[in-house]
């Protein structure tokens, strides 16, 4: 845990080197009248960042890290995955079809079998917000 | 000063069917969730933020304050029926909760559980509406130096309570600044890191960032940790005693110096940005069964020890809202998402709140008073109900709970762009839960962001850019010193006290 401590503290002091080196530069404009230049706050952060990240370094905290096991981590990866998967489906497929299969892909993920919870988060749950919202609320949905 | 006709204005507002309603259905939201492990009010509130863009402000706020109160009472429910806390404030009421389930004597643990919330809840209730007016006035005489100088010490002493360590709570805070700083510049309406996505022209989407980093992240990891779709059973025997099942008033009178010990602790912890409702409640029960004549009964279902905790992990509910509306600084997610509730409505929290917007603080504080009594009889008819919603299996609810992020998080911004940082903040949620960033903190950080690059024009502008000039403002001066006294003492003093302990024990312990 002590080296996924110390690689995720460098990957972070790389980034925010990153932030400051190149995004800052190229993505906010540098305007030296007025009482703060529009870099100047996204500056002192990612200084703060690298700074911060290089005490971490070297001082790392007293409570080790509690990462997720790797079995975890692509578990999680693969939720992550399939919700991706369904919100680049939204605008395409609309709400109600996409909203019930992910239900169902996460339910059946999570090991539920049984065929009344499956048809409830599938036929029930996703019509009843589709109502709430669209009726009630009167907002739209994808 | 606010005068009486806005005081019982605001609190007559309160009974305005709409505002009743939104209220009851946010302190029964609140319990339904606070019942469920892993779910929690913190998550729900984050979800109904986009909902309650429909609503008026006070019914807005009203049922956001409900579904929190609503979860502290809840909390309690698994934690004394499956020993599994819905809320983390509620592990303290497992230790005394759950020895009485196995004793036979569940309802009577589930019953004060609710009395004792209700009393803690009541009792910061009232300090607050005491003490917030002239908090308030106190705070306006701080200027922009001052006040920023408060969100450093606030800064730092939320991230040194929040965070596994100050030094990661910094980096919490600093990733918020950096993306709070996403969007138009307010200076000169310059676009910052939108990467030429102008959707992002007014900022990162607040409710998407919310319900993405604290919702979505912790939903990820309880689906990726969830291998089975069931729960367990509960089961009340319906032959128990009248005794078992009840409070008398007797014995709840015999808790009342842990019932006020917990009000008190939750109350001046609560008061605290970044100590927290679990500290406050740890604290208590450790007071209590100290204080005990018999403290050797403490974790075998000694209701003294349920009184203690769930008054305590209340109470800091009502004082959570002190630095808030006074400061407009908040201590806990909670807050933190009331502040964005309050920035989706066009309100600024802070001490100018009382002035401005009077009538609304007084409607606050009543509805604030109005839950704890809905709470109350909703807790009353609704704990056999709420015991059989734990055993909803918790497949179906995590579902549910994504899709509700999903709906949230696109009528926050009204369009895909919500969902995608919402799917953006979930990973780096995700991410710094694992690594132990606390989330909290980033997030407190994302919403004062803006405030705080505005404070710090405003002083540069009146300092002139000259440190020497902070000579003249001597209340920011010391809360500077104070600042790099909190980072010094919870930086380097405690950690280095922590490490003696370890080597001593590992010295002394045997081999």
């Amino acid at each position: 845990m002590v080296v996924i401590e110390r690689l995720t503290t460098l990957g972070l002091l790389l980034a925010g080197l990153a932030v400051y080196r190149v995004a800052i530069p190229t993505q906010v404009e540098d305007i030296d009248y007025g009482t703060l230049n529009p870099r100047t706050i996204p500056q002192i952060a990612a200084l703060a960042i690298v700074t911060l990240a290089a005490v971490q370094l070297l001082l790392p905290a007293a409570r080790p890290v509690d990462a997720p096991s790797p079995r975890g981590l692509v578990r999680a990866l693969a939720v992550f995955v399939t919700v991706t998967l369904a919100v680049l489906a939204l605008p395409r497929v609309g709400f109600l079809p996409v909203s019930a299969g992910l239900a169902l892909a996460l339910c059946l993920f999570m090991g539920e079998r049984r065929l009344p919870w499956l048809i409830l988060s599938v036929a029930v749950i996703p019509p009843g917000l589709w109502l709430v919202v669209t009726r009630l609320l009167d907002r739209s949905l994808p | 000063m606010i005068d009486l006709a806005t005081v019982v204005a605001g609190f007559g507002d309160v009974f305005a069917p709409t505002n009743l309603l939104f209220i009851a259905c946010g302190v029964l939201l609140g319990q339904f969730v606070g019942a469920m492990p892993g779910i929690g009010p913190v998550i729900t509130m984050a979800i109904a933020i986009p909902f309650t863009f429909v609503m008026q402000p006070l019914a807005a706020i009203g049922f956001l304050v409900g579904i929190n109160k609503g979860g502290s009472v809840g909390g309690a429910i698994p934690a004394i029926l499956i020993n599994t806390p819905g809320t983390p404030d509620a592990a303290a009421t497992a230790l005394d909760g759950y020895p009485m389930t196995k004793q036979g004597k569940p309802l009577k643990a589930l019953r004060m559980a609710l009395y004792s919330s209700i009393t803690g809840d009541t009792f910061s209730d009232i300090v607050l509406i005491t003490v917030a007016v002239p908090l308030a006035a106190v705070a306006l005489k701080m200027g922009p130096v001052e006040i920023f100088a408060l969100m450093i010490f606030a800064f730092s002493v939320i991230a040194g309570l929040l965070g596994d360590s100050v030094t990661k709570g910094l980096i919490a805070v600093a990733l918020g600044i950096l993306l709070a700083s996403v969007g138009a510049d307010p200076e000169h309406a310059s676009p910052r890191l939108i990467f030429g996505e102008f959707e992002l022209f007014d900022g990162l989407p607040v409710a998407s960032v919310a319900i993405g980093a604290l919702a979505v992240s912790e939903i990820f990891r309880r689906v990726a940790e969830t291998r089975t779709g069931g729960r367990p059973t509960v089961h009340f025997d319906p032959k128990q005693p009248a005794e078992d099942r009840r409070v008398s008033w007797a014995e709840y009178w015999s808790c009342r110096f842990a019932l006020m010990r917990g009000a008190l602790f939750g109350t001046a912890i609560g008061a605290i940005p970044g100590a927290g409702s679990t500290a406050a409640a740890f604290l208590s029960y450790a007071s209590a069964k100290q204080a005990a004549e018999n403290p050797e009964s403490f974790g075998k279902g000694n209701i003294k020890g349920v009184a203690a905790t769930e008054s305590a992990n209340s109470a800091v509910a009502g004082a959570d809202f002190i630095p808030l509306l006074t400061l407009g600084l908040p201590g806990s997610a909670s807050s933190a998402l009331l502040i964005g509730a309050f920035i989706i409505q066009g309100i600024q929290p802070g001490p100018l709140l009382f002035e401005e917007q009077g009538r609304l603080i007084y409607g606050l504080f009543g509805a604030m008073i109005l839950a704890n009594m809905l709470n109350f009889g909703i807790g009353l008819f609704g704990l056999r109900l709420w015991a059989r919603i734990i055993t909803a299996p918790a497949a179906l609810i995590y579902a549910t709970a994504m899709i509700l992020c999903l709906v949230g998080a696109y009528l926050a911004a009204g369009g895909m762009i919500g969902i995608h940082v919402m799917l953006g903040a979930a990973l780096l949620g995700y991410a710094m839960r694992s690594l132990g960033y606390p989330v909290v903190v980033f997030i407190i950080a994302f919403f004062l962001g803006p405030r705080f690059e505005l404070s710090l024009a405003q002083t540069l502008i009146l300092t002139d850019g000259d440190p020497r000039a902070f000579v003249g403002h001597p209340v920011a001066l010391a809360l500077f010193v104070l600042t790099l006294l909190v980072i010094w003492w919870m930086g380097i003093e405690v950690p280095r006290r922590a490490r003696r302990r370890a080597a001593r024990n590992r010295t002394s312990s045997p081999s």
